[in-house]
């Protein structure tokens, strides 16, 4: 099935009325996505901060388990899963950009891109977790521990629910149903990936960076 | 939109992405390599906000997005980094504070 790549008729003519063209851009001062995204947006990331709060809390009254946890852990699991989701995040942009200018295929490219990442994420995830189980940690080995899990499985859900979304919006996507001025469901499902990566960029360093 | 526009977005985009590769390799080697004195704990949540800003501006696109939306986002970045660098240099105080 080929793929429309160049604007179509009914594009060219809203642009004309609307002395607009197709742009990189967001279109200026509005809400990106569905107001209800930014709602879910803001309920997950409050979930969050409330674990990282509870941390730091958990963390004071146990300075020595906390002190030692994270020279165990895998500091290079954490380093390239963050990488995986800076990555993600630039890919799911590169597609935002490709939408906007009715570059399907292109679209679909960097969107194939992002799940590849979020894959990557999963098996580096999974590959960290029997590094722990090896060397003789697990949810119940101290409070740190059963923390970490505990976030960290959390994002993790929170990885698998963003890589269906990503999907389902590619699968929209190859069947036509964005143009470069109607796009808001891949748009929300953008907003919900560059969410899942900004938790991230919190959880690295509470997690492997700061002892 | 001309190619000349589209080229310039790229490479923000790009730059963008390097920018925060970078700084994520620059923790990486204070986790490995440096003890978390509070310049180090600063340092770090400095960082944070950095790539926070850089993901909700450049790569999410919210620069130009109605200000609520972009500040409730910043605010997130500016908040939590303080919220943890107090919480890690005075674990002491926050110990107390806790305590039932």
């Amino acid at each position: 099935m080929s793929r429309i790549e160049k604007p179509g008729a009914d594009a060219v003519t809203a642009m004309l009325a609307t002395d607009s063209k197709p742009t990189l851009e967001p279109a200026s001062r509005q809400t990106p996505a569905n107001i209800a995204v930014w709602v879910l947006i803001w309920a997950e990331v409050t979930e969050f901060a409330l674990f990282f709060m509870a941390f730091l809390v958990v963390r004071s009254h146990n300075p020595e388990l906390f002190a030692e946890g994270p020279t165990k852990l895998n500091t290079w699991a954490g380093v390239i899963n963050t990488l995986l989701l800076l990555s993600s995040s630039y890919c799911v942009a590169r597609a935002m950009a490709a939408i906007r200018i009715r570059k399907v295929n292109r679209c679909l490219r960097w969107l194939g891109a992002t799940i590849g990442c979020g894959l990557g994420y999963c098996a580096v995830k999974v590959w960290e977790y029997q590094w722990n189980h090896a060397s003789g940690f697990d949810s119940r080995t101290d409070i740190f521990y059963s923390l970490y899990y505990y976030l960290t499985l959390n994002h993790l859900l929170h990885v698998l629910v963003g890589m269906c979304a990503i999907g389902w919006a590619g699968l929209r996507t190859y069947w036509g149903h964005f143009t470069p001025d109607e796009h808001e469901g891949l748009e929300g499902a953008a907003c919900y990936w560059h969410m899942i990566d900004l938790v991230w960029i919190i959880i690295f360093p509470l997690l492997y960076v700061m002892r | 939109m001309d190619d000349k526009e589209k080229l310039l977005s790229d490479t923000l985009l790009r730059r963008a992405w390097i920018v925060l590769v970078v700084l994520t390799l620059g923790s990486a080697l204070i986790a490995e390599s440096v003890d978390p004195t509070a310049g180090v704990v600063i340092a770090v949540c400095l960082v944070v906000a950095i790539k926070g800003q850089l993901v909700i501006d450049r790569l999410m696109g919210l620069r130009h997005a109605p200000p609520l939306i972009r500040g409730l986002m910043l605010a997130y970045f500016y908040v939590l980094p303080v919220l943890i660098a107090l919480g890690l240099i005075f674990p002491e105080q926050l110990r107390r504070l806790t305590t039932l």
